[in-house]
């Protein structure tokens, strides 16, 4: 059974479907009272507009189950099986390229950045114009360290590598 | 302070508006008392004890948060004043607000549908829905015409016109 501000949600709704229907053939043959929206809201206004002023008014009750007779059991599905609002989540900031020098590291071999802790990477040195294959760098626990024998970024800090993180 | 107020009425008691103070802010002590001024479209000032051509106020104590006034006969677009007076009836602050009472129209609209119900095949009878649509028109546009227009004689004119055909509903029903 439906509650009165169920069934004038779901007069509403069919309001709007019977004068869609009424456009789109009431004219052409089709079996729909063209004046069925305006009947809904005539019906509909009087049954809200007691409501809201009180709730447990005489006659209340009887005119709107007269007024659910009225409306597109369509409508009854979505207002009072599903419905309601869908709020779009916010995706998380993400980098998936990460330029650095030779002076960004830590030390000779090893950078530190928790961005990439974690992560499947693919690391571009410019300097040779290549990807390091996956024997010549390993993911630490703060970072990367670089397994390239003579790879020292204190001496060559104009080292310029991108870090791409894959699938971030 | 800021001085405002709203109106209602209760359904089934048509007859009477009921004022609540909306003031914010802190309460000026200056304050003593409240007189509303209610005027239809006519000009005329209206109160419990019936019209007046003259300048005529409802008290409405500062003690009392709300004031009933029984003073409709039928539904209407009025301008209603609230002066709020100092001990020697200076007017410290005045708000005018229109607004249009229809709930005889609604308890009147509502127990056509009533009826309705009771008779289902009204539902088919042409002449009695073109008639309830023109009342229902009338009554919306009551409301739009003080809520947007703020225009008292279009209000009043549509609440007569409602008016007319509740009170001759064998011509229209």
């Amino acid at each position: 059974m439906y509650t009165i501000p169920q069934i004038i949600s779901i007069a509403k709704a069919s309001q709007w479907m019977a004068n869609q229907a009424a456009a789109n053939g009431a004219l052409y043959g089709s079996p729909v009272d063209p004046m069925l929206g305006v009947k809904l809201y005539v019906i509909r206004r009087d049954i809200e507009l007691v409501y809201n002023l009180n709730p447990t008014y005489a006659g209340l009750q009887e005119t709107s189950i007269y007024l659910l007779g009225l409306c597109n059991i369509a409508a009854a599905a979505f207002i009072v099986s599903g419905g309601g609002t869908v709020t779009p989540s916010q995706p998380n900031q993400f980098v998936y390229l990460i330029p650095i020098t030779g002076a960004d590291f830590y030390d000779a071999t090893n950078y530190v950045d928790p961005r990439i802790v974690g992560e499947s990477l693919q690391i571009f040195w410019n300097d040779v114009n290549r990807y390091l294959n996956t024997d010549e760098f390993e993911s630490t626990a703060a970072g990367i360290n670089i397994l390239i024998s003579g790879f020292d970024a204190i001496l060559n800090p104009n080292y310029s590598l991108k870090i791409y993180i894959v699938n971030p | 302070m800021t001085e405002n107020f709203s109106a209602s009425q209760t359904i089934g008691v048509p007859n009477t508006i009921i004022l609540t103070d909306t003031s914010t802010g802190t309460f000026d002590p200056a304050i003593t008392d409240r007189k509303v001024y209610i005027t239809d479209v006519a000009g005329n000032y209206i109160t419990a004890n019936g019209y007046f051509t003259v300048p005529t106020s409802t008290d409405w104590p500062v003690a009392d948060l709300t004031v009933s006034i029984a003073c409709l006969d039928n539904d209407m677009a009025l301008q209603i004043r609230v002066d709020w007076l100092d001990v020697t009836n200076v007017v410290l602050y005045t708000k005018t607000i229109l607004f249009d009472f229809e709930m005889y129209g609604l308890m009147g609209s509502f127990a056509l549908t009533q009826a309705l119900s009771s008779k289902p095949n009204t539902i088919q009878d042409a002449n009695y829905w073109n008639n309830r649509i023109i009342l229902t028109v009338n009554l919306d546009d009551a409301n739009n015409a003080v809520t947007i227009g703020n225009n008292q004689f279009i209000s009043q004119s549509a609440l007569d016109r409602s008016t007319y055909m509740l009170a001759n509903q064998q011509l229209y029903f």
